[in-house]
């Protein structure tokens, strides 16, 4: 694709569907004209400490100026700019973020589909995504008392939240990694990480992890797997006929009794370490970090970082997401 | 329910007093300020009666004294310091004898971290209105049956940005988020918490300072002499060392230290206090400043895409903080080890048993039969590791060199110094090395 189409496609994306007050399920306006964007040029060049006035300078620029990728900063003390880099201001806040990458899972997802490399994701693994998304969305909810959580389609093969709760926007960087370790369940990274031991966890926290870990894992099981795990051939083929005899609804007797083979072949801790939660910490711990600006264009794929609703935590599929590219690809 | 009159942060309602008694007054506050670590209890019982009205005029002279070398220490760093860590044990040591009641201590909590971050229980349970039940019967079984009832332990709530290391050690409950625990549980981060409070009332009590000239004169008499009276009486800094690049030898630093290094080259990354430990140590080691800007630039993940000079922008602030070359331009010492117990990170108090067991075996040891020694006495290494941490570092010292120490070690440098001297890694100008003792 040449890069005269690409401008085509990214200027008539910002001019027609993209509207910049959704913004403002994201991000505060009260703030705007302080905030920094960062964006990559169609040749490629990145450029950061940019603020605009108001949403709609924003939106000017976009469509005037087709960036690839849009990215969203902090706030600051004044508006950043070439002149006044970000350094030289005073930090005001940043929404409290979380990344979740799929890549971040390749030493585990290998279990769960047969996807490779950084280019590949499909809806078996993305199940590793929507575990996390339940789990942490839950935990800052119910254990951190937030409300106001976004989580946003990162648009290739992650997701981002994002905490709009006032009494975040000011923590700091040890506040922030507080919260990024009572989240981790497991310590170390790739094939030596281990599941923290049970009593470093609180029972509520642990149980809460253990019954939506498990609750997404049955649903996407295969027989293979089972057997995979050292489960004899027929607790396996049962499992499984129960498992479609309920519609796939795991309920608490299904669930005793599956956690109980699974001890017995002492595989138990074995699923929680595949499944738990992966987040980047260095984004939430990185005050000054730019993030894919929401509902922007990601400039690699040409789809849409959009807000997830409640029911893409189940069935969202990162394939079946619209490319702005390939839509001009086939009008032509 | 009143603050106890013996904290004292708030400044003196009026100044109108004699500038020789004001100083006088501020004499007696560091007489003491050194006589606490001696003999605490005796030290409470003779300053801090309890509780009598008549005694009021006693507090507000100690205030005026306390707000004096509070003025002193604005004008000298290392006045500062020092005055942070005396007041900081001070308080610790008032709150735990003389505070009597709940309410008091609550109303301690609530001036150190905020009154909007802390609640009580029964005020906490109110704001839980819904899903109530399930919350809390956890938490009932866990604080309002067994061990903490006895000891009049209570529960207590406080926000949870406020205890960060509470957070990421799960420490408590966390529920809408507020942690909520045993008062006693709090007690190392209210200290923390303390001192960083008096500090920021320290920087605040500047605007006071050129604006009346007795003031002013009795703040620059009182720094000179006070100046040359703590450096002779400074809290033991852990002596000097010689050697030539003895941050290149792991094997030399003490467990809290070695612990920290080994994790921060596995992850690449450390919390904050361990960070400011680290670079404590390195610097006394003898690291440079420009040393230990690409020792944390090398191995750091967290400045992935940065380059140097970026990264000396942005991170070096922290580094040259540590040499006194930023902000308040203090020059650091390495903390002692009860400091690090309660405030930093020592592998005896802080790593659970199992944990410890295995780090304590995988260090420092290279021969079979000294590890067949180590595990013989690891029982009552573990055994005493958290209530007296010092001890059982000393004793895994005797352990490792198999030497016997005449001192116990109550700071990190002393391993240090100690285990150059067996290591033979002194500099050349030293005296020949001692024959060793074995
Ligand atoms: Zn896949």
């Amino acid at each position: 694709m040449n890069m005269s189409k690409r401008r085509i496609a990214i200027r008539d994306y910002y001019a027609t569907e993209f509207d910049v007050d959704t913004l403002t399920q994201v991000i505060d306006f009260s703030s705007f004209s302080t905030r920094e964007f960062g964006f990559v040029s169609l040749n490629g060049k990145f450029f950061r400490n940019i603020a605009f006035e108001t949403p709609d300078d924003l939106q000017d620029f976009l469509i005037d100026r087709c960036p690839t990728d849009a990215y969203i900063g902090a706030v600051y003390d004044n508006p950043p700019s070439r002149k006044r880099p970000i350094h030289t201001l005073e930090w005001i806040g940043h929404e409290l973020v979380f990344d979740i990458d799929i890549n971040d899972y390749d030493a585990v997802r290998k279990y769960v589909c047969d996807c490779t490399g950084a280019g590949q994701v499909c809806l078996r693994c993305w199940q590793l995504i929507n575990v996390s998304i339940s789990l942490i969305d839950e935990t800052l909810r119910r254990d951190f008392g937030m409300n106001d959580i976004i989580w946003l389609f990162s648009g290739r093969r992650g997701v981002h939240g994002w905490v709009r709760d006032s009494n975040t926007f000011d923590l700091d960087r040890d506040q922030r990694q507080s919260i990024i370790d009572y989240l981790s369940i497991i310590k170390g990274e790739d094939e030596t990480a281990r599941v923290q031991e049970r009593k470093q966890l609180k029972y509520e926290f642990r149980k809460r992890t253990e019954s939506t870990i498990f609750r997404y894992y049955l649903k996407n099981i295969r027989r293979k797997d089972l057997v995979e795990l050292g489960l004899s051939g027929n607790v396996a083929t049962n499992t499984i006929r129960q498992l479609k005899h309920q519609d796939g609804y795991v309920d608490d007797n299904l669930a005793r009794s599956f956690n109980l083979s699974l001890a017995r072949v002492n595989k138990y801790d074995e699923i929680l370490r595949r499944w738990a939660p992966r987040i980047d910490h260095k984004v939430t711990i990185d005050l000054r970090r730019l993030l894919r600006m929401p509902t922007s264009i990601h400039g690699k794929t040409g789809k849409v970082a959009r807000i997830l609703d409640f029911e893409d935590f189940f069935d969202f599929n990162p394939e079946d997401e619209p490319s702005i590219f390939s839509d001009i690809e086939e009008q032509r | 329910m009143l603050l106890p009159n013996w904290f004292l942060l708030q400044a003196p309602p009026n100044l109108n007093i004699d500038v020789k008694a004001w100083k006088n007054l501020a004499w007696n506050r560091v007489q003491l300020l050194e006589k606490l670590p001696n003999n605490p209890s005796q030290v409470i019982r003779d300053y801090f009666p309890s509780y009598d009205e008549a005694l009021n005029q006693i507090y507000e002279d100690y205030r005026l004294g306390a707000y004096l070398l509070r003025l002193v220490a604005a004008t000298n760093s290392r006045l500062e310091s020092w005055l942070i860590e005396v007041e900081g044990d001070l308080f610790e040591r008032l709150y735990y004898d003389r505070t009597e009641t709940i309410d008091e201590k609550v109303i301690i909590f609530r001036q150190v971290f905020g009154e909007e971050n802390v609640l009580k229980y029964e005020e906490f349970k109110l704001r839980m209105d819904e899903e109530k039940n399930e919350y809390l019967a956890e938490l009932y079984q866990q604080y309002h049956t067994s061990r903490s009832r006895k000891k009049r332990d209570f529960l207590l709530c406080v926000h949870f940005s406020k205890v960060p290391w509470m957070v990421s050690k799960r420490k408590g409950y966390l529920r809408k988020g507020w942690v909520v625990s045993n008062e006693a549980s709090f007690r190392g981060v209210l200290k923390k918490a303390f001192e960083k409070k008096l500090e920021e009332e320290i920087i605040k009590s500047q605007d006071l300072l050129g604006i009346r000239e007795d003031i002013d004169n009795a703040v620059q008499d009182l720094e000179q002499d006070l100046s040359k009276h703590v450096q002779i009486r400074s809290q033991y800094s852990g002596g000097e060392l010689e050697g030539q690049d003895l941050f290149l030898h792991p094997e030399i630093f003490p467990p809290c230290m070695l612990r920290i290094y080994f994790e921060f080259e596995k992850t690449g990354r450390l919390v904050h206090v361990q960070r400011l430990q680290m670079g404590f140590f390195l610097k006394r080691l003898g690291m440079s400043v420009n040393e230990q800007l690409h020792f944390w630039y090398d191995k750091s993940v967290d400045n992935v895409g940065q380059t140097f000079s970026e990264f000396q922008r942005t991170s070096g602030y922290q580094i040259r903080h540590l040499y006194g070359l930023e902000g308040g331009k203090k020059d650091y010492n390495v903390p002692q080890c009860s400091t690090i117990a309660t405030g930093y990170f020592c592998p005896f108090v802080h790593l659970a048993p199992a944990v410890l067991i295995e780090f304590l075996k995988e260090n420092y040891y290279t021969t079979k039969k000294k590890l067949k020694i180590l595990n013989s006495h690891l029982n009552s290494l573990i055994s005493v590791s958290s209530s007296n941490p010092t001890q059982a570092c000393s004793q895994y010292f005797r352990l490792v060199y198999n030497r016997s120490l005449y001192r116990k070690i109550v700071h990190p440098l002393q391993w240090t110094r100690f285990a150059i001297k067996i290591e033979g890694l002194s500099s050349p100008q030293e005296p020949e090395n001692k024959p060793k003792e074995e």
